[in-house]
């Protein structure tokens, strides 16, 4: 019965925008004229820091554990036992030294660096099936992730190499474009092969700004965006995740496939993953049981190896780092770029208001934003699916990553190397991959005119 | 399934946004330049900068110079204690590292704005200069033996590192892309004192290291290198500040922007460098070993002479040579700023020096383990607090100079 209500109201709604009434323009103008993207956290920093502030609203005693988190984001873990006993435990496999070296100034390191070391860029691997609480299964050789570093004496993993081959397309109007279809290879397995039916995902660490206004949206506000009978063919819908933060399933609202349920989860999964740094969510090292240099490397003397304190300043951090205010908001191409970006219905999973619920941050805590994400998985087509199912994610489904502060990126990290591995080189790249539930969006954008398609990558970069 | 009948609702308000701007014939015509101008000039309010510009880069240039020189003759030090290790030479070792490090101190103020001591630059072997002479915590065990794993480090491991020099070295630094810390003035520190495992004071590595323990031409060889690349990092920084050169060329032609970016290097210092990773985080974790000096315990000489050379650096003076400095600029549009600036200075030095007298031991692990009293604990917040004000002060002083800037509890 609603369903056949709803082409009614579509076409209504249709009429009414189309016949000159510019009464919904103007909301999109008002949407796109706030530049209080983040509420009372936004600051207004153009700058390579413009990612690294604190929130704007932080109170003097939550601004020195931001301090002291930013300490523990930004310093290299070392060999343990060291010197310095609180900064010890790294490895016995990496990838990086510190949490800044994926995500440098709080932003998005490129996928590899200009000698071709990887940098930013992890790989995630899994074999067919589910593993305990529904999630992935993993490797029974290597776990979970590729980890490129490790300790003197110990083997690291492998070496990954991503190549690139071009598919070209056109526009519309006939303008040529090109996209960059990256393979994923793994050279000189560490620990002899891995299993049959071995699944990669290579994804970038994303920057890490407004986490803890994403955390504090009410579940219910993100499950009023899950769609029935869209005209796009569009649905979406929420992950549900273990959290070992809270021992719970939980909607997940963090990484690439919402497979991670807080800020918390998020930065201890990363620590233990990544750096090889065990906390009192994760007590045991990554190493597997045929991994003899990883179990004889030494250990650091602590039961694990970052302490609560910290932990605790990291969680604080992550979720305080303020969001970027809009620029350009006279701006009348980007106004134009903005209407468009509604009139294509980005808007459908870019999408633009929330409002917080509450937080143990007061901070953070019923705030006005606009994240231009619903944190939803939607199917993405065949061009972007990694084949990996993530607890409720499917192989070809990816979250809506926020786009808040995106254009920034060039300023903070010097590139504009998009999507979840990096391989759409700018805006144009990016919205050219979507597919899926995205398709009927991007083929507007595609079809649309010259000055139209920049208009829309000027609204993009004053995010 | 309300939870559906939900998301069918939403989607009428929804669908009214997407479909909004149906024409793409509405474009809006370029109405003229929108910034406004805040009315402010800083020209006009405080008069040319140009000789305040050019004493602060004279006086980096001399600071970064006197550190070359200061590494000459750490570098002899090193080369005596390695040709014939003793208790003496040692010693002697060990206060030329301490010496090595006091003019450097002094240019820290001049961090975090992208001048020459952390200038990236892509593909450049080292990328930053800061890290490849100051980066800490080293990971000792990528060095030489630790008291886990008596076989540990590229010293030791002849396999790993066939020739220790300052290539091999950069290049070690670098591999995945992230510093594995294992180069600089800490490496070279390491390499004198050992790991520091008293509950106070510096670590107790015997001379006979260099004499009759495993691998004794690699760990010279090691910490010669080490010596070599602070040389040439420093060389290349006290260059950039060079009259003719460049960077400094267009630093000081560039007037204004030049001066944020000088008092924005002030604050940041001041603030999140020195007030929040040095001090504030030791603080917070009360970990003893939570401090630059870990081996050699010389953290509370260090934050003094860091101290002094935001003072110099605000004043124009260096080594006797009095200004002009950026406090002419700001005396001119607010005297009294510019008095608490000067007034702020001075409490941050005496703050440092607070810490330094609540202890018996001199050094600042005594004031920050968890049995450090209450007494002690006040010295070191307040001293963090009066850092974090002053570094708020050069925030105030470039508004008042028409100037914007951010000084942020910590930099990126």
């Amino acid at each position: 019965m609603k369903l056949a209500v709803l082409p009614l109201c579509l076409a209504v709604a249709a009429i009414a925008a189309c016949g000159a009434d510019d009464e919904p323009t103007s909301s999109v103008d008002a949407i796109a004229a706030d530049p209080f993207s983040g509420g009372a956290t936004t600051v207004f920093d153009t700058t390579k820091g413009a990612y690294a502030n604190q929130a704007k609203n932080l109170t003097n005693e939550t601004a020195s554990l931001f301090s002291f988190g930013h300490s523990v984001f930004n310093r290299n873990w070392v060999t343990a036992p060291a010197t310095t006993g609180g900064m010890d435990g790294l490895g016995p496999r990496f990838n990086q030294r510190s949490c800044s070296a994926c995500h440098s100034r709080d932003g998005r390191s490129e996928p590899f660096d200009p000698k071709g070391n990887q940098l930013g860029l992890l790989f995630r691997l899994s074999i067919p099936g589910t593993g305990p609480h529904g999630g992935p299964l993993f490797d029974p050789v290597y776990g979970d992730q590729l980890r490129t570093s490790a300790l003197q004496g110990v083997a690291p993993d492998g070496t990954p190499r991503v190549t690139y081959a071009e598919l070209p397309g056109t526009y519309g109007d006939g303008a040529p474009f090109s996209l960059q279809v990256p393979t994923n290879m793994i050279d000189g397995w560490g620990y002899g092969a891995p299993a049959a039916g071995l699944l990669v995902s290579a994804r970038v660490g994303p920057f890490t700004i407004g986490l803890g206004l994403l955390e504090a949206i009410p579940e219910a506000a993100l499950a009023a965006n899950v769609r029935e009978g869209d005209p796009d063919g569009v649905t979406g819908h929420l992950n549900h995740v273990w959290s070992d933060a809270r021992q719970a399933t939980l909607p997940g609202r963090f990484g690439w496939k919402a497979n991670v349920a807080s800020v918390l989860d998020q930065s201890a999964g990363a620590l233990l993953g990544d750096i090889g740094i065990t906390s009192r969510l994760h007590r045991s090292e990554t190493c597997t049981p045929t991994m003899a240099s990883c179990l004889a490397a030494p250990k650091d003397v602590e039961e694990y190896e970052i302490s609560d304190d910290k932990l605790h300043a990291l969680d604080v951090y992550m979720r305080t780092l303020a969001v970027p205010a809009r620029r350009d908001i006279d701006d009348p191409t980007a106004r134009q770029g903005a209407r468009l970006f509604a009139s294509f219905r980005c808007t459908t999973c870019h999408v633009t208001d929330f409002t917080t619920g509450g937080s143990d941050i007061a901070e953070v805590a019923n705030q006005k934003i606009h994240p231009y994400t619903d944190l939803l998985l939607h199917d993405m087509g065949p061009g972007l699916a990694d084949g990996r199912p993530d607890f409720e994610a499917g192989p070809s489904e990816w979250r809506t990553p926020p786009l808040w502060g995106i254009g920034l990126l060039q300023a903070v990290n010097g590139h504009e190397l998009l999507l979840h591995d990096g391989r759409a080189r700018g805006y144009e790249e990016a919205i050219l991959w979507h597919d899926g539930e995205a398709k009927a969006s991007r083929e507007r954008f595609r079809n649309a005119n010259a000055a139209d398609r920049a208009a829309l990558v000027t609204f993009l970069r004053s995010l | 399934m309300n939870l559906r009948a939900t998301a069918f609702l939403s989607i009428v308000p929804l669908t009214i946004l997407a479909l909004a701007a149906c024409s793409d014939d509405d474009t809006t015509t370029p109405g003229g330049n929108t910034t406004v101008d805040g009315g402010s000039n800083p020209q006009a309010l405080a008069g040319d900068p140009t000789t305040v510009l050019t004493a602060y880069a004279d006086n980096l240039h001399q600071a970064f110079a006197d550190s070359v020189t200061d590494t000459a003759a750490f570098s002899t030090a090193v080369d005596a204690f390695v040709a014939t290790p003793s208790e003496t030479t040692h010693a002697a070792v060990k206060a030329a590292w301490i010496a090595s490090r006091a003019h450097y101190m002094l240019t820290e103020g001049s961090r975090f704005y992208d001048g020459p001591i952390d200038l990236t630059v892509d593909g450049r072997t080292p990328d930053n200069y800061e890290t490849a002479l100051n980066s800490w915590p080293l990971d000792e065990a990528y060095i030489d033996y630790t008291t886990g794993n008596l076989t540990a480090g590229f010293v030791n491991n002849p396999a790993s590192m066939e020739t220790i020099d300052i290539d091999a070295l950069n290049a070690a630094n670098f591999v995945g892309g992230d510093e594995n810390v294992s180069n600089g003035w800490h490496a070279a520190e390491f390499l004198i004192w050992g790991q520091a495992t008293d509950t106070v004071g510096p670590g107790k590595r015997p001379f006979t290291d260099y004499t009759t323990y495993a691998n004794v031409d690699r760990r010279s060889a090691y910490l010669k290198a080490t010596v070599v690349g602070i040389s040439q990092n420093l060389t290349a920084v006290r260059d950039a500040w060079q009259t003719g050169a460049t960077y400094r060329e267009k630093f000081i032609t560039d007037k204004y922007a030049s001066v944020a970016f000088a008092l924005g290097g002030l604050g940041r210092f001041s603030k999140g460098e020195l007030a929040g990773e040095r001090i504030n985080a030791a603080y917070v974790s009360r970990e003893r070993r939570d401090q630059h000096d870990c081996f050699s315990s010389e953290t509370l000489t260090d934050y003094k002479r860091d101290a002094e050379g935001v003072k110099g650096l605000y004043l124009g003076d260096y080594a006797g040579k009095d200004g002009p400095g950026f406090d002419t600029l700001v005396a001119k549009v607010d005297p009294a700023l510019d008095t608490e600036i000067k007034t702020a200075l001075d409490a941050s030095i005496a703050a440092i020096d607070a810490i330094k007298a609540s202890t018996t031991s001199g050094y600042f692990e005594e004031a920050i383990g968890p049995d450090a009293t209450d007494a002690q604990r006040a010295t070191v917040l307040d001293a963090i607090n009066k850092l974090r004000a002053q570094g708020d002060l050069f925030g105030k002083a470039a508004t008042a100079l028409g100037l914007s800037i951010e000084v942020p509890e910590s930099n990126p």
